[in-house]
């Protein structure tokens, strides 16, 4: 037990210095939730919106998190690969989907600086209102959306160590999920074919119950069934990710493709 | 060589870089980059507008952005020229050659318009399908123009950044900076003036602010007269950062082979 607790924490400390030494991890959690908060605000500012703050910090907030994660992990096998390393972690006595849960923990602890940042400029800069209306279900909406934002980072980890288009596959992953899963806008404007995939994403559920939580909750009960359905969708993540781990993890040894670039 | 084959040499090595640097090696990185992702942005401006401001038309949002999509090629295609010649181990041939540095450059631009106008194009046609953006009233010719100017502009954004992958290690981040400068400050979803003023004349600095007014008005019905001098201002934007870009690669170079600079990663 402690074993495996260890390689989390020492592989979450390193990828948390690796990532903030590199000048392009800094501007995904540093500078583009400002600039994304930016344009979101303008174009929200003359909306007649009453709440648009709240989209704006969450979609940002939200958004930078999601990316800092989807990023990170597609580029932190790209990048252990180039180097030649990924075959060294997946030949350690510490099995390789614990060291990729560590990578994964570092980024998100990271990433949750750009959620920071994102309430801080739209605060200050525009003198935003956002007070939270329910402070204790939104602490506790939170970890759970953290909690399910790790275990859709580890799926995307592993699929990318499959992928040796890592780099093109995370970069066209990022708009879609600030589309469907409502981070800056309601999915219910979207047309109704979409809503299968909506629900399939944690994201629209972390949204949902954040966004509930602060702007105040009118249906308790639609909001515990929320935090079930996250709760439900994280878990299956969870499963998926262990089959698709034993699965990936013999086909790429089989193959012999993992250090293939 | 004579003058056929040197004209000959220019267009051969554009096509050969854009091939070999920009992923069409590997059509299916290609795919991802210029059309899916290109698209879903799209799509997520245009849904957020009509949400934001309760319009059914978004067509002002589809030209904003389908112009903006164009700097995937300028800012990350010629951006990042001379960083990937680093990483393949060619740049120091480049440098080394006695072939003039800046024509090169040019050369290698003309298929990242070309491409960066198919972008755009591609853009346009989703925006007609998923949104029904309505150019009706658009003079194609001058919209055409427009478009051309304004890849053209972007393009020596785009020459000047790269001219600094000469010296500069981390271009992912001056790309991503620049590009989503582009976004923020070109007036793309929403009018300039709605930013402070400091802001304002950022945006007036930048290529495709004045391309994208002049969309605008072209698919609001105007003629040439009504947009010739935002055209015309945009055409001198980009003709002032390809110099400003051939000052800079001039110093760059100097600056790398005085620091032996050049390889390092």
């Amino acid at each position: 037990m402690m074993g495996w607790m260890k390689v989390i924490i020492s592989s979450c400390i390193l990828q948390m210095k690796q990532s903030f030494s590199r000048a392009m991890f800094r501007y995904c959690v540093l500078i583009d939730p400002i600039l994304f908060a930016l344009i979101t605000y303008v174009m929200y500012k003359d909306s007649g919106i009453g709440n648009f703050a709240l989209y704006v910090v969450l979609g940002t907030g939200l958004s930078s998190l999601y990316n800092t994660i989807c990023f990170s992990s597609a580029g932190d096998i790209e990048r252990e690969r180039f180097m030649g390393t990924l075959e060294v972690l997946m030949a350690l006595p510490s099995r390789f989907r614990t060291i990729l849960a560590g990578k994964v923990l570092g980024n998100t602890l990271l990433g949750l600086t750009s959620m920071t940042i994102a309430y801080i400029f739209v605060r200050v800069v525009f003198k935003a209102q956002m007070d939270i209306a329910n402070p204790v279900l939104f602490m506790i909406s939170f970890i759970l959306s953290i909690l399910s934002f790790l275990a859709m980072s580890l799926i995307m980890a592993v699929l990318f160590t499959l992928s040796r288009n890592a780099r093109g596959l995370m970069n066209c992953m990022s708009y879609p999920v600030m589309i469907l899963c409502g981070l800056f806008f309601p999915i219910e404007i979207l047309p109704s074919w979409t809503r299968p995939f909506s629900y399939i994403l944690s994201p629209t559920w972390a949204a949902r119950l954040l966004h509930a939580s602060m702007s105040g909750i009118d249906s308790y009960g639609r909001f515990a069934l929320d935090m079930v359905l996250l709760i439900a969708v994280s878990v299956i993540y969870l499963g998926i990710f262990v089959i698709l781990y034993d699965k990936i993890e013999k086909k790429i040894r089989v193959g012999a493709t993992l250090g293939v670039c | 060589m004579n003058k056929l084959e040197s004209i000959g040499s220019f267009f051969r090595q554009g096509i050969f870089s854009y091939k070999a640097l920009f992923g069409w090696l590997d059509p299916k990185v290609y795919i991802l980059t210029k059309i899916v992702s290109p698209i879903f942005q799209l799509i997520f401006f245009c849904s957020l507008a009509r949400f934001a401001y309760g319009k059914a038309d978004v067509t002002q949002w589809v030209i904003g952005n389908s112009i903006l999509m164009c700097y995937l090629n300028t800012v990350f295609g010629l951006g990042g020229i001379m960083a990937e010649e680093r990483n393949f181990g060619t740049l120091k041939l480049i440098i080394a050659t006695p072939y003039n540095k800046f024509v090169s450059f040019i050369g290698r631009s003309l298929m990242h318009i070309t491409d960066g106008i198919s972008t755009v194009l591609i853009c346009i046609a989703a925006g007609i399908i998923v949104f029904g953006a309505d150019f009706s009233k658009v003079n194609v010719a001058l919209f055409a123009a427009d478009i051309l100017i304004a890849v053209f502009a972007a393009s020596g954004l785009g020459m000047l950044i790269g001219c600094c992958g000469l010296v500069i290690r981390d271009m992912n981040l001056l790309m991503n900076t620049a590009a989503t400068t582009l976004l923020a400050l070109c007036g793309t979803n929403f009018p300039v003036e709605r930013l402070p003023l400091f802001l304002q004349k950022i945006s007036y600095c930048l290529p495709l602010t004045r391309s994208i007014q002049a969309a605008w008005m072209i698919a609001e019905g105007n003629r040439f007269g009504a947009v010739s001098q935002l055209m015309l201002q945009e055409a001198l934007l980009g003709i002032l950062y390809m110099l400003a870009g051939y000052c800079t690669l001039a110093i760059m170079e100097y600056l790398s082979r005085k620091k032996a600079t050049l390889d390092i990663f």
